[in-house]
């Protein structure tokens, strides 16, 4: 039996196989090389966040969320570690949702702030804006945490639309670096760690804010002398 | 016999040397009634390192399991039970801080209602020191390996506070220290001999709490 060599060079059987290999390890080496380049995007959708354990006080509350602060992102580039955007705006609002309503009799989502909007049967309206936020990763700060600070201003508006008064909010958290753990992960968790922080630092200052103090005690007076408060 | 020896011959052979060492101070009588828990905590205040989370649920663990074992309630439960107020900010720092929290109604009614007797309050971290040597690991289509030696020291060190919310008073101390060297050769195949040191750690602080606690003293 003859055997001959076909003009065009033959591959033996399995080549195809082992050429999809080789292709497909060159595409994960070159993202591999690319991956540097990329933006990191981390979605903090969600976080259990708990009602906090404190008297609520007798008032029932409205709270805005511009469209703003419900789609924030923070977008920065890190020298060496490629683009990276936080998003947070669903998780702070899920966050001030928990923690509001444990602090205050009634507590009720206000769509818009403009003047004759806000519903008179509300002590007040919270308008919540992120002034600020800012986050560190392991290769920035040489240690093995993943950080994030968020400031917040607080303002407090009369049904009328006046300001009641406005105070800074601060929040940190941290996460540790674990071997199996994602970067994304890792930023998220201290990102749930720094909201977390936030609502504890509003949930305990709120009463003892030096800003709120003279309106609060108004308030307070009102319902005491009320046939409720009685 | 052959196929259980010969796994912990191997397991032993792999494992770094780890020396340690628990000390205990008591500044009070301690003892666990059958309705009595124990939250065990760690501290997040400090900037620079924090009581890794897998220490505070080992050694909640291994107080929860084996002999004399203390019913435990875990670390993220309790603090969502008492938000705002275990948060690493607001949660108290001294003994002295005690007795304002409990003033407050609201906690202390959901202290009573879980049962909690003592706080245990984890401070510490475990840190890697020393990295020396190099490993070199190729791959060719042919096959790979790796050839060097890389050694490493670990360094544990906790101190346990352990507040009775009952007395309202720091009970006692406890201090573990733990430290080993790593090894890993190289020769074709990585071989790591890895020093359990935070293991040790754990196990130290685990079995001394469950004594200082079961004490009738």
């Amino acid at each position: 039996m003859q055997y001959r060599v076909p003009s065009t060079t033959a591959l033996p059987p399995g080549s195809d196989s082992r050429r999809a290999s080789a292709f497909t390890g060159v595409l994960l080496l070159l993202s591999l090389t690319l991956a540097g380049c990329g933006t990191t995007a981390v979605q903090v959708t969600s976080g259990d966040f708990p009602a906090p354990v404190v008297d609520p006080m007798p008032l029932q509350l409205g709270v805005h969320f511009t469209d703003e602060f419900r789609g924030f992102r923070l977008e920065e580039s890190v020298p060496q570690r490629g683009d990276w955007a936080i998003d947070i705006g669903v998780a702070q609002v899920n966050m001030l949702m928990a923690v509001l309503p444990g602090m205050f009799e009634r507590v009720v989502e206000v769509d818009s702030i403009e003047p004759g909007q806000i519903p008179t049967s509300l002590h007040a309206v919270l308008v919540p804006e992120v002034k600020e936020m800012q986050f560190a990763i392991p290769f920035q700060t040489r240690s093995n945490f993943f950080e994030v600070w968020i400031r917040y201003e607080m303002r407090l508006l009369e049904p009328s639309g006046d300001v009641i008064a406005s105070w800074p909010v601060t929040a940190y958290g941290k996460t540790r670096s674990l071997m199996l753990e994602t970067a994304e992960a890792a930023i998220r968790d201290a990102a749930i760690n720094a909201l977390r922080d936030a609502g504890a630092f509003l949930a305990i200052g709120f009463p003892r804010q030096e800003e709120l103090r003279p309106w609060l005690e108004r308030e307070l007076a009102a319902f005491d002398a009320s046939p409720r408060g009685e | 016999m052959f196929k259980i020896l010969c796994p912990a011959f191997t397991v032993f052979l792999l494992a770094g040397c780890v020396s340690s060492t628990v000390e205990e101070v008591r500044s009070g009588a301690t003892g666990m009634r059958d309705t009595d828990n124990v939250v065990v905590l760690g501290r997040r205040h400090n900037n620079g390192y924090e009581t890794e989370p897998d220490f505070v649920s080992c050694v909640g663990n291994s107080l929860a399991s084996g002999r004399n074992r203390i019913s435990v309630l875990p670390e993220r439960e309790f603090v969502d039970t008492l938000f705002p107020w275990f948060e690493p900010r607001t949660a108290p720092i001294e003994i002295r801080d005690l007795p304002g929290l409990m003033s407050n109604k609201l906690v202390a009614e959901r202290l009573q209602a879980a049962g909690v007797r003592y706080l245990v309050w984890l401070d510490g971290s475990t840190n890697t020191n020393d990295t020396s040597g190099s490993m070199t690991c190729a791959v060719s289509p042919t096959g790979g390996g790796c050839f060097g030696f890389v050694t490493w020291d670990r360094d544990s060190s906790y101190e346990a506070s352990i507040w009775d919310l009952e007395s309202m008073s720091n009970v006692g101390k406890i201090s573990t220290d733990a430290s080993g060297t790593s090894y890993m050769p190289a020769v074709i195949v990585p071989v790591p001999l890895i020093a359990r040191v935070q293991s040790s750690a754990c196990g130290g602080m685990a079995n001394q709490l469950k004594a200082f606690l079961n004490a009738e003293s």
